[in-house]
């Protein structure tokens, strides 16, 4: 969920020079605990001016968390230096973003800071309710349902037999990747896939499914990033120092990808295939 | 009774091959269904009671979504919202507990074979959240929840019977794709503005909704309008509509 960084109006972030010699911190935190979903932040703030607008109560430090499946998106404020949020599981599902701001409260007219950058000068400068005074930090975060085992590939997807293709075939929009298979490869596929041959055959289907899948993520992640699998295979990447998005550059090519995912595959299926020419001799 | 939904194996099954399966959904061939999810395993038994509701099912498409909102809403607004986004109990229910509603209000599409709005119909194939507002059942229920007004206790869907009473299918999916209208004091906000202008104008029409929602996009961009009351709401949209659609102000309190 990305925020708007460019206002018409001065904003404490340190990533422009609105303000001098001022400082705004969170440290944004969320954590599932029994039934509930913690999120809590520290707020450090650096500006008389700013702080004084909070002692006032014309501003507040606020936290604001959006799960867009689920429609929940709720603002919590606080005028204290610590928030600490609960909210049910059961609310959140799939990706939750959290985000911290100092917002107005109030309307404030003729607003005066001893800080702000000198190019502000004598302009008349006003707020309205809900203007973003300074912004903090921001953390995401996938709840996903307990039965799915984060780092378990095979969890997400599913071989399935096409009745009607004569083709394999991939299909990504939904929380599971579905490779279908036509009627005899799917039958063989069945039949064989725990064979001495296991490997070679997940090879020849998972592989160059997954070329296919890192090849359409490099243009599409906005239409996927919602499916358990993106998110699955985002964790996956993480856990080797990689990033999902750098698939496809020229760090990290689909086909490079997808053998780190499967660790290796072509060489397990030649070790297996050497192994049963070594028996049959 | 307990809702039954479909499970994993058999939701990808339908999935994938549903070219195969098309011609049970255009005869609507019972037996078929029957049959199929007599498989082992092919339907799971969950924990959650509710009674089925009592579908309207009137020629007028436009009445009985009105009616039907309330009915699925009333009959199953204990589940967790956590629930209410699985595809397999929505898919579930419209193939086994409701299929008799998704049968009747699909009726056209059955008739002209239309695979991709039948598909829809049955499955979440529009993305997740979209989904919600575009399944042939989820859309009932997420329409109630989000227009239901708890704090209007004597008649609670009075917002529901207005956002219901006209182009239904159109503004759920336009009014709640929009990422603002997930917060209630939001929503509701919007509502009430559009309700009033609604009774002036004696009908509104699709464009007010978008212009409304496009309205919250720009402004959201400098705002952070969840500190905003329903009430602040509902006078910014006023006051945003009645400006670009040059309408008079309103006399009196809001």
């Amino acid at each position: 969920m990305k925020f708007n960084t460019n206002f018409p109006y001065p904003v404490l972030h340190p990533e422009n020079d609105d303000y001098m010699d001022s400082n705004f911190e969170s440290d944004l935190s969320i954590r599932p605990e029994f039934g509930v979903v913690k999120i809590s932040t520290n707020f450090h703030l650096q500006n008389r001016g700013l702080d004084e607008l909070v002692r006032n109560e014309l501003a507040a430090f606020t936290v604001h968390i959006q799960c867009p499946l689920t429609s929940f998106r709720q603002l919590y404020e606080t005028t204290e230096d610590y928030l600490e949020i609960s909210i049910e599981k059961e609310k959140l599902r799939g990706r939750i973003f959290a985000h911290a701001f100092l917002v107005a409260k109030e309307p404030i007219e003729n607003y005066r800071n001893d800080l702000l950058n000198a190019w502000y000068g004598d302009l008349e400068i006003s707020y309205q309710k809900g203007s973003i005074l300074a912004i903090g930090d921001s953390v995401e975060s996938t709840m996903l349902e307990d039965h799915t085992d984060l780092m378990n590939l095979p969890a997400i997807i599913s071989v399935r037999k096409s009745l009607d293709a004569d083709v394999m075939d991939v299909e990504m929009l939904s929380n599971t990747i579905v490779i279908s298979l036509p009627t005899y490869e799917y039958n063989q596929y069945a039949a064989n896939a725990l064979s001495r041959l296991k490997n070679s055959i997940l090879t020849s289907i998972i592989l160059p499914s997954l070329v296919q899948i890192f090849s359409s993520i490099k243009d599409n992640a906005g239409d996927y990033e919602e499916y358990t699998w993106y998110q699955v295979l985002q964790k996956i990447f993480e856990a080797s120092n990689y990033s999902l998005e750098e698939v496809g550059t020229e760090r990290l090519s689909p086909l490079k990808a997808a053998q780190l995912v499967l660790r290796r595959p072509l060489k397990a299926s030649f070790e297996e295939i050497e192994k049963l020419n070594r028996m049959e001799d | 009774m307990k809702i039954k939904f479909l499970s994993e194996e058999t939701l990808l099954d339908l999935r994938t091959n549903y070219s195969s399966y098309k011609t049970h959904y255009y005869r609507k061939d019972n037996n078929w269904f029957d049959e199929y999810f007599k498989g082992e395993g092919r339907v799971l038994e969950s924990q959650i009671e509710f009674e089925l509701p009592p579908f309207h099912f009137e020629e007028n498409y436009s009445e009985s979504d009105r009616k039907n909102v309330k009915q699925i809403y009333e009959s199953l607004k204990h589940l967790t919202v956590t629930q209410a986004t699985q595809e397999r109990l929505w898919s579930g229910l419209a193939h086994l507990q409701m299929q008799d509603y998704v049968f009747y209000r699909l009726k056209k599409e059955l008739i002209n074979k239309n695979d991709k709005r039948i598909n829809t119909a049955f499955f979440f194939l529009s993305g997740n959240k979209r989904s919600l507002f575009v399944h042939i059942l989820a859309r009932l229920w997420w329409v109630g929840y989000m227009t239901y007004d708890s704090k209007n206790a004597s008649n609670p869907y009075w917002l529901t019977d207005f956002f219901t009473e006209k182009d239904f299918s159109a503004r759920s999916v336009i009014f709640f794709s929009s990422n603002f209208t997930s917060n209630r004091n939001i929503t509701i906000g919007i509502l009430k503005a559009l309700y009033k202008i609604n009774h002036e104008l004696d009908h509104i029409k699709r464009d007010h909704f978008v212009q409304a929602t496009k309205y919250l996009n720009k402004v959201g961009g400098a705002l952070i309008l969840d500190m905003l009351t329903e009430e602040d709401v509902e006078k910014m949209i006023d006051k945003q509509l009645r400006k670009h659609f040059e309408l008079p102000d309103r006399v009196g309190v809001l």
